[in-house]
């Protein structure tokens, strides 16, 4: 039987250490697909999903299984993104990592060189939006949070978070688009 | 796999999809190792312990700031404050709004061949065969566009998308109408693709006006 992540979390504050493992599995591959999205890179995403376990695991004693333990973790992350983005010259080498992770990439399933383009073209669209503004596409599309989770992880207020959505949204459309127009 | 534009918050499902697509771990060992690596960490780590009555240092709910944790009445000079602030807001907004600027945003690609079309009769089973070489033709230079199809037809009942990026299906986009014009977003990816509308059911749009179908009603 699964076991629930608040059961999870009591027994590793009981003392099972090894009890985390369940946690650190399962929300592994999401953690890297936030942190990858945010940073623009996988190679330092990795980091920051390693340094991201690491501290939920030192602080889970002030997790409250009100809230999901998911929106508790990434916003462990998102703030680590934050701290590294923050130390980071911005994305300046984007194009460099996306070729490096071009080459590494030997997992797609179907038309792999079709799938790391793609890839490819999705991070170069969100590396034009701000940072607020990125941050707040990847956490509602990506991770499916309502905007009280989003609030409640990143501090910041609801109606502020629509618009930040709403003005990505229209950023990346207007990035990604173009018209082909006909008249009868 | 290329639909209509369905958007959620106005983000595209195609994008939404990619967005969410999963991640693989470049490290040596893959994700196997990432995690045993992480797990090294925990074991190394001191024991979180449970320590009741004592706030955590990472909470999910930010505290809100003291001003919030005000309750009661306002005091006077407040409740005049906000009276005065109110009845600005309202006149402003008796002022009226001075309309609304809707600007769209075209990209002409200079690839793209699009000229005046004529409608054909067809029959809706047989427009790949029959009709390809009329179709209209949209080229994407880049890996990834969501193209803004729009087609004028006042009179039209409905109007469908058909090309090779929909397989030709008369069902995959469905154009919205936006007064006199039929519209649609679609993501399309990168290369030459074959397109045109379907009227009604009935009628083609394409873009050779001189070439007759084949296969007519």
């Amino acid at each position: 039987m699964t076991m629930t992540d608040a059961e999870v979390v009591r027994r590793v504050l009981d003392g099972e250490t090894e009890a985390f493992s369940v946690l650190a599995d399962r929300y592994y591959d999401r953690c890297l697909r936030l942190a990858t999205h945010l940073l623009g890179g996988s190679a330092d995403a990795e980091d920051v999903v390693q340094d991201a376990l690491l501290r939920a695991y030192r602080h889970l004693a002030s997790y409250q299984e009100r809230d999901r333990f998911a929106a508790w973790l990434f916003r462990i992350v998102v703030n680590q993104c934050r701290t590294l983005g923050a130390r980071r010259r911005g994305l300046l080498a984007l194009h460099e990592r996306a070729a490096a992770e071009r080459d590494d990439d030997a997992h797609a399933v179907d038309h792999p060189a079709e799938e790391a383009a793609l890839r490819e073209e999705l991070q170069r669209a969100l590396a034009t939006l701000d940072a607020d503004q990125r941050e707040a596409i990847v956490l509602r599309f990506t991770e499916d949070l309502s905007y009280d989770e989003m609030s409640a992880l990143t501090g910041v207020g609801v109606s502020a978070l629509k618009m930040r959505v709403q003005r990505a949204c229209r950023r990346l459309r207007a990035y990604l688009t173009e018209t082909s127009h006909v008249r009868v | 796999m290329f639909e209509s534009d369905r958007a959620r918050d106005g983000m595209p499902e195609e994008l939404i999809a990619a967005l969410r697509r999963p991640m693989t771990s470049t490290r040596a060992g893959g994700r196997a190792a990432a995690v045993a690596s992480i797990m090294d960490a925990v074991r190394r780590a001191p024991a979180p312990t449970r320590r009741p009555g004592v706030p955590g240092h990472l909470t999910l709910r930010p505290a809100p700031p003291r001003w919030a944790r005000r309750r009661g009445m306002l005091s006077p000079v407040g409740a005049l404050l906000a009276a005065c602030v109110t009845l600005v807001v309202t006149w402003l907004g008796a002022i009226g709004d001075a309309g609304r600027v809707r600007a769209r945003e075209t990209i002409a690609d200079s690839a793209a061949r699009v000229v005046p079309a004529v409608a054909h009769l067809v029959r809706p089973g047989v427009i790949r065969d029959s009709l390809l070489d009329a179709s209209l033709v949209v080229a994407i230079a880049d890996t990834l566009r969501v193209v803004h199809f729009v087609l004028e037809a006042p009179r039209a009942a409905q109007v469908a998308l058909v090309g090779d990026f929909t397989r030709w299906d008369t069902n995959a986009v469905a154009l919205h109408r936006e007064g006199a014009r039929w519209a649609a977003d679609v993501a399309v990816r990168g290369g030459r693709h074959r397109y045109g509308f379907v009227v009604d059911e009935t009628r083609w749009i394409a873009a050779t006006p001189a070439r007759a179908a084949e296969d007519t009603i």
